[in-house]
């Protein structure tokens, strides 16, 4: 629940107050003693207090709501004070020090207004806590959009329908591999689509989708494409972001193999490096052309910016040119193991 | 006289199952060449004169737009895609047909029953399709010398270019390097929405000027990622309304 910034501090309460202080007053005036006298001060400057703070109201800023607080203490003891004094005369009480009136009702109003000013603080602090919380939640849905976006640059509709029109012709010359090509496709779909809502996947899963990809890839373009994976089963079950080492399969293969006449071959390597996990893909394709249209890049670029919200300077992305030919892409990420059963 | 035509496509199976739908629906079509990639495909192309090119549009060596700028005028082009890419733009600029993969033999004999038409008729001029093709390419990647590496870095992540003796350093990428091309070269082939040269040593990433200053004296400055650099006379007219 959300408290208006001056929630204890309401019209009615300082009316009713004010009400109050009046029948005191009335009290003190018939019943003329030092004890009335106290008591009417003290509800007057409790009321006049009240109306300070809900005149600032009107500007919810903490600097107003200090000064506010320091001025109705003030001005209800200041006059609280001149008030305790007339009704002390009228009583016919000898006058106290000067000054001391007004310290007996600031201090009495201070023990007053306490309560109301701890609940307003706490509802304060609610409110921060509600904005940082609502910070967080716009940071993640950026988040979340750049992985959908990783999605959409991901299936490629080239992919898709290529496959497709593999599997068409196979299924009728050789239904066998169709069945196992359909398969791969139904692994790598599945692997890629649930992952996008998920913030960290593991190694493994997503070795698993690279491979799916690969085996299709493979039957596609027949003998023009090799692939080696290398990776230790203990960095199994290292996270990384979903999708982030296909985008780099899948770029060595867009970009310098699918296109190269006699294609290639790409390895994939996990390696631990101190408490980093470095990932690497490297090709022997034909490099990035240095220009090109304006669809390229996509994914890369959507990497770069998930890689900086998710880890910022701890994680790299470097895409190296090969002396001898292709490109070498080496990811770069905190080591962190997924705890078992996720 | 038997029609003749080639197949260019790099899918094996997509290359035979084209084939063998061919054979189905048009017996009288000779398929004399299947190329697996762009540059098989102008051989044959050259070599064996067909009436008839289907032409894959994303293929290695060279695409099939670009294939079918040197078939302009000398055969007829159906396209190949797997996505709707060019393929409406190739129909326009006078290919006979586009196909999409995969293959539906419903809407391939169409394509065959057109082509069977086309044939009496002198092929459609391609050239128009070339040009389109050759649209400016602005750079997208710069690799630059990192030590001993080769860095790709993508072009909007820099933030300038500076000459510096030999060579011109990149600014703003968080690391040192340098590359081998000049202001001069790179202003000409550097996005210009996106980049704009300052000097005859400096182009900077419009979307990474930090300030531009002016001093009494009509001199101009810029910074750049904490790099201070100086606009000259020439360019400054490009910042006035800034």
């Amino acid at each position: 629940m959300i408290h208006h910034p001056y929630a204890p501090f309401t019209a009615a309460a300082s009316l009713t107050a004010l009400l109050m202080a009046l029948l005191a007053f009335a009290l003190a005036w018939c019943w003329p003693a030092g004890f009335s006298a106290d008591l009417a001060a003290l509800l007057l400057a409790y009321a006049l207090a009240l109306g300070t703070l809900q005149l600032a109201r009107r500007w919810p800023a903490p600097a107003v709501m200090l000064a506010a607080l320091v001025a109705a203490l003030g001005l209800g003891a200041w006059v609280g004070g001149l008030v305790a004094e007339y009704l002390r005369q009228h009583a016919q009480l000898a006058s106290r020090p000067p000054g001391r009136n007004q310290l007996y009702v600031l201090l009495a109003l201070c023990l007053l207004l306490l309560p109301g000013v701890v609940r307003r603080w706490l509802s304060w602090r609610e409110q921060a806590l509600l904005a940082a919380q609502a910070e967080r939640h716009a940071a993640e849905r950026t988040l979340l959009e750049a992985q959908l976006a990783a999605l959409q640059g991901q299936i490629e509709p080239h992919f898709l329908f290529n496959t497709l029109a593999n599997v068409q012709y196979l299924l009728r010359r050789d239904a066998p591999l169709a069945d196992q090509m359909l398969a791969r496709l139904l692994a790598y779909l599945r692997a890629t689509l649930p992952e996008i809502r998920q913030v960290e996947v593991r190694l493994g899963e997503e070795l698993e989708r690279v491979r799916a990809y690969l085996d299709i890839m493979q039957i596609r373009m027949g003998e023009r494409l090799t692939f080696r994976i290398e990776c230790p089963p203990e960095l199994e079950a290292a996270q990384l972001p979903p999708l982030a080492l296909a985008t780099l399969v899948e770029n060595a293969l867009k970009h310098g193999l699918e296109g190269k006449p006699g294609g290639g071959s790409v390895t994939i390597a996990a390696v631990q490096a101190d408490a980093q996990l470095r990932l690497s893909v490297a090709d022997d394709g034909l490099g990035f052309h240095e220009t090109g249209s304006r669809q390229g890049g996509v994914g890369l670029r959507n990497l770069r910016q998930r890689l900086l919200a998710l880890y910022g300077a701890k994680g790299e992305l470097v895409l190296e040119a090969k002396p001898e030919g292709g490109v070498l892409a080496t990811l770069c990420l905190p080591l962190v193991h997924a705890k078992d059963g996720v | 006289m038997k029609a003749r035509a080639i197949i260019a496509e790099d899918e094996p199976l997509l290359r035979a199952r084209l084939r063998e739908a061919l054979a189905a629906l048009w017996p009288d079509l000779e398929i004399v060449a299947e190329a697996e990639d762009g540059l098989a495909a102008v051989i044959a192309l050259n070599q064996l004169r067909p009436d008839i090119a289907f032409l894959d549009i994303r293929m290695p060596g060279a695409s099939g737009m670009e294939v079918a700028r040197s078939a302009s005028g000398l055969c007829h082009v159906v396209f190949l895609t797997a996505y709707d890419d060019y393929a409406i733009q190739a129909f326009d600029a006078g290919a006979v047909d586009y196909l999409l993969k995969p293959l539906d033999l419903a809407r391939l004999a169409t394509a065959v029953t057109r082509l069977q038409q086309r044939l009496l008729q002198a092929p459609a001029d391609l050239s128009l399709l070339a040009q389109r093709l050759q649209e400016p390419g602005w750079l997208r990647w710069i690799h630059a010398a990192c030590g001993l590496q080769m860095r790709i870095i993508p072009v909007e992540e820099i933030a300038g270019f500076v000459a510096e003796a030999k060579y011109t350093r990149l600014l703003g990428i968080g690391f040192d390097a340098h590359i081998r091309k000049t202001i001069k070269e790179l202003a000409a082939s550097l996005e210009p929405e996106r980049f704009c040269q300052i000097s005859r040593g400096a182009v900077v990433n419009l979307g990474r000027v930090e300030k531009l200053t002016r001093d009494g004296s009509g001199g101009m400055r810029l910074w750049v990622e904490g790099t201070e650099l100086v606009v000259t006379q020439p360019y400054q007219h490009l910042f006035k309304q800034m």
